[in-house]
């Protein structure tokens, strides 16, 4: 006989779609062609005007294939050598997410123009070569699971890039690698925005490790931990004598852990 | 906001980051419940939503359960209005049974994995989606809330009911007797 607990799992099983490697890559957008902002609602639950347009609603059906299709027709009429030239915008993607697998902070930092952004990150570009210390003192690993083009046209294409991460802490406490995506905008061959240095890692994932390790800092160094990362203790100091402990300290956590 | 940085303003550089994000997980959610040629139109229509309410769209990961809010607000005028659809159809060719064309039914090979989902049928509509949030998309309690717009307590006891109920539906399918300790196993 079948339990309660039995059943629900099997409607857990039964699920058509158990994995999103069965989904088909997506396709680019053009958010800036889709309709006027000003129009938009401010409600949630006003999908009357989304819904009730069928004409609206046809038009959307084929609005991102045609205008992705214009973009690239006047993209190539117009915009000048970088989409012929040998860096194109997805070699960009891919170089910035090699660059950033082999810690290489001079090639990472050639791949932004000068007036590139972050949008959402506890940390600025101009900290990139100091970040780049620090994983380098913790064995951060970022292997690339692939770039895809989420946006495209004259101006800038976007790019969603994949990654696998661990460190010495994850691996210390074998917790699976953690998986995320960045956001990539590119003009020309140049990275003229990116939405986080470390990545979007969900940080959910890593919460517990973080902890992990704070908490052994803090009871095993507890003079240096001010020294090492802010006062909310929500991110590292990277200055040289932070990252030096970093380093110091992440090999005795692991000698221990892994005893 | 109209910030420009180069030619991307701050609204077009968020829409992309979450579509580069979330896209799949959406249409994965779409292909769960709807029929495969209506997936494609449906991610179409919750990104235009998106779009259109980009300022409200929390930050970081709490805009998935934001987007399966929109897409369960999308599905459901879909499902309403294929449900009129197939009443007009049905009354036009005099036909007592519309073909159902849903992924399940096209995907699913198993025959216990048809049943449940027969079971999962017979529950109220918001229930069916608590089971489907909670076990395909694995949210928790705090986020099926987001998406479907009730309290968090709510949904905790609705869940509970929820997996009962599927239980005594599929065993009264299957003509199975409820075992004597089932309940105490049953939907934690």
């Amino acid at each position: 006989m079948i339990t309660d607990d039995q059943v629900v799992a099997l409607f857990a099983k039964a699920n058509p779609v158990p994995s999103l490697d069965l989904i088909d890559p997506i396709e680019p957008v053009s958010p800036g062609h889709l309709e006027d902002p000003s129009e938009r609602s401010r409600e949630m639950t006003d999908l009357k005007t989304v819904e009730s347009k069928d004409a609206s609603r046809r038009r959307r059906s084929w609005l991102v294939p045609a205008f992705a299709g214009i973009a690239i027709v006047v993209g190539l009429a117009v915009v000048p050598a970088w989409d012929r030239g040998p860096a194109s915008p997805q070699d960009v993607a891919d170089a910035y997410m090699e660059a950033r697998q082999d810690l290489d902070t001079e090639a990472i930092t050639g791949l932004f123009a000068p007036d590139a952004t972050v949008r959402e990150d506890d940390f600025d570009l101009s900290e990139m070569p100091a970040l780049i210390e620090f994983w380098r003192a913790t064995g951060w690993d970022w292997t690339p699971t692939g770039c895809t083009e989420i946006s495209s046209g004259p101006a800038y294409n976007a790019f969603t890039c994949g990654y696998e991460f661990e460190n010495d802490w994850t691996r210390a406490l074998d917790h699976p690698p953690v998986t995320g995506g960045i956001t990539l905008f590119i003009g020309g061959d140049e990275i003229s925005q990116i939405t986080s240095l470390t990545s979007n890692i969900d940080r959910t994932q890593l919460n517990d490790v973080w902890r992990a390790v704070i908490a052994w800092m803090t009871a095993n160094h507890p003079d240096d931990t001010r020294t090492m990362y802010t006062d909310d203790m929500s991110r590292p100091e990277l200055h040289p004598a932070a990252i030096a402990l970093w380093e110091r300290y992440t090999d005795e956590y692991v000698a221990e852990i892994e005893g | 906001m109209k910030t420009r940085v180069g030619a991307i303003t701050d609204d077009e550089a968020r829409f992309v980051e979450v579509y580069g994000r979330f896209a799949r997980p959406i249409e994965a959610y779409c292909a769960r419940r709807t029929p495969a040629s209506q997936v494609a139109d449906a991610v179409s229509d919750i990104f235009v939503v998106a779009w259109r309410r980009i300022d409200q769209i929390p930050a970081g990961d709490e805009a998935l359960p934001w987007l399966y809010g929109v897409a369960y607000r999308v599905l459901s005028h879909q499902w309403r209005h294929n449900a009129r659809s197939r009443k007009l159809i049905e009354r036009l060719r005099g036909l007592a049974e519309v073909e159902d064309c849903a992924p399940e039914v096209l995907l699913v090979r198993n025959e216990e994995h048809r049943v449940v989902l027969a079971a999962s049928a017979r529950l109220k509509p918001v229930d069916q989606e608590i089971l489907r949030l909670t076990l395909w998309e694995e949210l928790s309690h705090a986020d099926v809330a987001v998406v479907l717009g009730i309290e968090p307590t709510a949904v905790k006891q609705r869940a509970y009911r929820a997996r009962l109920n599927l239980a005594d539906e599929y065993r009264r399918l299957t003509g199975e007797r409820q075992p004597p300790a089932a309940r105490k196993g049953g939907g934690s």
